[in-house]
Formats: structure tokens, C-alpha cells, sequence
């Protein structure tokens, strides 16, 4: 019984990843840099952490990225998002460990969604240079980090399942 | 927000932040193309051309400055960062795996004839 309602949760859950990811692929990039995207559905792994446990919330984080890269974005973005998931979601498991805060947890988690992205892009390309990036995207993976990480906070203190 | 977490982030931006402020920009002179991690081609920044990598991208050269003209990915973003010209800027095509880069390449300019 307790295994069916994790799987429920989970799928839930990753449902509501997929579509954030998707209404926030309508709106147009704001600048030109490649990287900087507020990470709505963030927020819905963040919780999966949270509220249920890191297992849940690498599935959740794993269906939302595979899904979303076979249906909208296609196959050769997979390897990035993948690897900005997977670097992401160990910083905050780690962070969640040093008993931060839920902004501090999404802050970090999110520029290390960069620092992964970057990662990936270096071993596709074959060069460093990507890195030239990292400056401007920490400072607006931590800006946004903050808005997805308030938003989290508030809706991880008003729901009570799991 | 604990004491630590806010030293930390205090630490990531002004770390950044003064990265960004020393970051050195020089006119450069020479485009590289590179394609998947080797040199594709290069050429000099002050020749107006034309630039096709395979049937993918397309770079132009104007007046001093680059752009990418045209790209096959779905979401143009290579296209949409615009026009380069001083060294250390880069126009990044991830689908593509292009990268444009401005360098400053030879001293040998100014030599005096």
C-alpha cells in the first residue's frame, strides 16, 4: 500500500514537472546567454525532496527531464538538461544534509543546475571556453534561484501530504 | 537563512561579481570556427564573408564584427545572441555543437612597414 501511493505521488508529481517545463518553454528567452530560464519545475523537484525523499525526487526529476526533452525539445538537449538534473539534485541533497534553508537549498541547487550544464556542454564541445559563462550565471542562477526557492517555501508550509 | 548559507552566497556573488567587472576585453582580429571541439576554419575579422559549416550554420563576417546568420536547431538561440567583434566573446550553437570565437591573434599587425 505505501508503495502505490509513492508511485502515485511520484507520477503526480512528475506531471506537474513536465507541464511547468512546458509553460515556461512558451515564454521567450529573455536574453540571449544560454542557461539563464527561471526553472519553474524546479520548484516541483525541490518539493519532492522535501516532502517525500531523495528517491522520489530523482524519479521525479529523471521522467520530468527525459519527457520533456523527447516531446518538446528534443534528443540532443537530453545530455544537458540531464546532467544540470543530476548536479542539481546532489547539491541539494547535500545542502538539504547541512540543514539549510529551503531558499538557500533552491539558491545552490540551481547555479549548480548551471555549473552541470556547463559540465556537459564542455565534454560535448570539447573545450573549456564554455566556461567563460559560469560569472553571469551564478549570479542569475542565485537571483532566480531565489524566486523559485520563496515560491517553494511557501507552498512546502502550507501542504501537509506525505 | 542560516549564517552559513548567507556567507556562502555572499562568497559565490562576490566572486562572480568581480569576475565579471575584471574580465579583460581587447578588439580582436581573428574568428575561429570550431565544430565539434577542432577548428573548422578561420579567418581574419576584417574580411567581409560568408561562412557555411557544413549545411547546419552559417557565420557572417561584416565590417569587424560577426554574427550567425542562419541555424538549423529549433530554438535560434546562437542567432538570436547577436553581433560580436572583441576578444573573449563567443556565439555557443549547443545543438550544433559551433562555436564562434573572437581572439586576438597576431602582434604581427603592427609591425611598422
Amino acid at each position: 500500500m505505501m508503495k502505490t501511493s509513492k508511485l502515485t505521488y511520484i507520477a503526480l508529481l512528475s506531471s506537474a514537472a513536465i507541464i511547468f517545463g512546458y509553460i515556461e518553454s512558451l515564454f521567450p528567452a529573455v536574453t540571449t546567454i544560454p542557461g539563464i530560464k527561471l526553472g519553474i519545475s524546479n520548484i516541483v523537484i525541490l518539493f519532492a525532496l522535501l516532502r517525500a525523499d531523495k528517491v522520489s525526487a530523482f524519479f521525479v526529476m529523471l521522467i520530468k527531464v527525459c519527457v520533456s526533452s523527447l516531446l518538446f525539445s528534443g534528443l540532443n538537449v537530453l545530455i544537458y538538461s540531464l546532467c544540470g538534473g543530476i548536479f542539481s539534485l546532489l547539491a541539494m541533497i547535500a545542502f538539504k544534509k547541512l540543514k539549510f534553508s529551503v531558499i538557500g537549498i533552491s539558491m545552490l541547487g540551481s547555479i549548480f543546475h548551471n555549473i552541470g550544464q556547463l559540465f556537459a556542454a564542455s565534454l560535448m564541445l570539447g573545450t573549456l571556453s564554455v566556461f567563460s559563462y559560469l560569472p553571469v550565471l551564478l549570479i542569475s542562477g542565485l537571483a532566480l534561484g531565489f524566486v523559485t526557492g520563496t515560491v517553494c517555501r511557501i507552498i512546502v508550509s502550507r501542504t501537509d501530504i506525505v | 537563512m542560516k549564517k552559513t548559507e548567507f556567507i556562502l552566497i555572499f562568497i559565490i556573488i562576490t566572486i562572480s561579481a568581480l569576475l565579471i567587472l575584471f574580465r579583460k576585453t581587447e578588439s580582436g582580429d581573428t574568428v575561429t570556427i570550431t565544430l565539434n571541439g577542432s577548428v573548422f576554419a578561420e579567418a581574419s575579422l576584417f574580411e567581409n564573408r560568408e561562412i557555411e559549416v557544413y549545411e547546419t550554420n552559417t557565420v557572417a563576417i561584416e565590417n569587424g564584427e560577426v554574427y550567425m546568420k542562419s541555424a538549423s536547431c529549433p530554438d535560434k538561440l546562437c542567432v538570436h545572441q547577436g553581433i560580436i567583434s572583441s576578444s573573449s566573446e563567443k556565439i555557443v550553437c549547443l545543438p550544433n555543437k559551433v562555436i564562434v570565437e573572437v581572439s586576438k591573434k597576431s602582434d604581427i599587425d603592427t609591425v611598422v612597414k
